[in-house]
């Protein structure tokens, strides 16, 4: 018995593999730079400054970190700035049902799913493109709101933003939320 | 020839007697199956978004990797989750669970020993259990039930209403053997009664 659950059980991860291998052949390649955040290209070495004997060697330039905001990213006190200068279009990537249990005030829905069937969703021609977007899911690493904002780059919404910390940090902050019943 | 009545052969599903006993790997399959149908389905509608959960695990995968995994997981799901429900080749889908739980648990542990915060994508969109709490203690706690289903099935076997008794009877007709209890009957008249278990290949 043993020898043979063994067996199917190969059978069976074999299958799959193959039927996964097959599917990835046939699906459109896969975007996974939302997730991939390729890192700051490395500084290149300066070249040694030629020193007098007996003077300190110029120290070596530091290089700047590229900040958050400028990847997309934004943490509360730059979301709360943007409110407080609005207009500003604040989007909701979890699914409805979270949506209506509570999501921050002003915000509409847009969930991740409304992207899957391959059309555009019809509040993404209510945007508009001139002001800026910024987009949440539920918070920690979650990747709705990341796949949300880039689909809305790829559609000609430049100035899109992602709130990293999400519901679960504007909630922690003791933020206004709206809740629909 | 025995002149004692010799019991039929278990059955895979019967590793124990009573019809509740029995039931139980039934449910097991049916839930465990039914779970795990509905996470691959999810996870297939969005690949991409499972693929970026699985660069997140930080395994070293290429990313040509990733994109095959991040179908083969889903399909993986899908497959066991079905000869579950179904109960054919139920302990070998079952092992297969219970490996991929065990790899999925390992990385969850890896990461929470990592301290990152990361959402691992398990249910697809549909976020069953802990939803959006981070890597914690309900996703091992979680795992570990699943895990505990898997394991029950297998040494228990499927229980009721399974398809592996179909499957067993057509091997034992190929390799010339009894179908109700397994004797050889090489060397038998083709309508000659079992000797072991006395049954009859004409009924």
């Amino acid at each position: 018995v043993i020898r043979r659950t063994i067996l199917r059980a190969v059978v069976i991860a074999l299958a799959a593999l193959a039927a996964g291998f097959f599917h990835s052949r046939l699906h459109a390649p896969l975007d996974l730079s939302f997730a991939i955040h390729p890192a700051p290209p490395a500084p290149a070495p300066q070249p040694v400054q030629p020193t007098l004997v007996g003077q300190a060697p110029k120290p070596a330039p530091v290089p700047v970190p590229v900040p958050a905001h400028e990847q997309g990213m934004i943490d509360l006190a730059r979301f709360k700035s943007m409110l407080a200068s609005p207009p500003l279009q604040v989007l909701d990537a979890r699914e409805p049902g979270e949506y209506n249990k509570g999501h921050i005030t002003g915000a509409l829905s847009l969930p991740m799913s409304a992207f899957l069937s391959g059309g555009t969703p019809e509040l993404v021609n209510a945007l508009s493109r001139d002001l800026p977007i910024v987009v949440y899911c539920g918070g920690g690493d979650c990747d709705a709101s990341r796949y949300v904002a880039q689909r809305l780059r790829e559609m000609g919404f430049a100035t899109t933003f992602v709130y990293e910390d999400g519901y679960t940090g504007w909630t922690k902050a003791g933020e206004p939320v709206e809740v629909f019943k | 020839v025995t002149s004692t009545p010799i019991s039929p052969a278990p059955s895979p599903g019967a590793a124990c007697g009573t019809p509740v006993c029995s039931a139980i790997p039934l449910v097991l399959r049916l839930v465990l199956g039914g779970l795990f149908i509905l996470a691959g389905i999810s996870k297939l509608q969005n690949p991409a978004v499972f693929g970026g959960a699985i660069y997140k695990f930080d395994l070293g995968l290429a990313e040509s990797q990733i994109k095959v995994l991040a179908f083969a997981i889903p399909w993986t799901e899908i497959i066991t989750g079905t000869l579950l429900v179904l109960g054919l080749m139920t302990r070998g889908a079952a092992l297969v669970l219970l490996t991929m739980l065990a790899g999925f648990t390992f990385g969850i542990v890896r990461l929470i020993a990592a301290g990152k915060s990361v959402d691992c994508g398990c249910f697809g969109q549909l976020k069953l259990f802990c939803g959006d709490a981070p890597l914690g203690a309900c996703h091992l706690i979680r795992n570990g039930i699943m895990m505990a289903a898997a394991l029950v099935i297998m040494v228990m076997g499927p229980g009721r209403l399974y398809l592996d008794r179909c499957e067993r009877r057509l091997r034992r007709a190929r390799d010339g053997q009894c179908i109700r209890c397994g004797y050889d009957r090489a060397g038998l008249p083709p309508i000659a009664c079992c000797p072991e278990c006395g049954d009859n290949p004409r009924a």
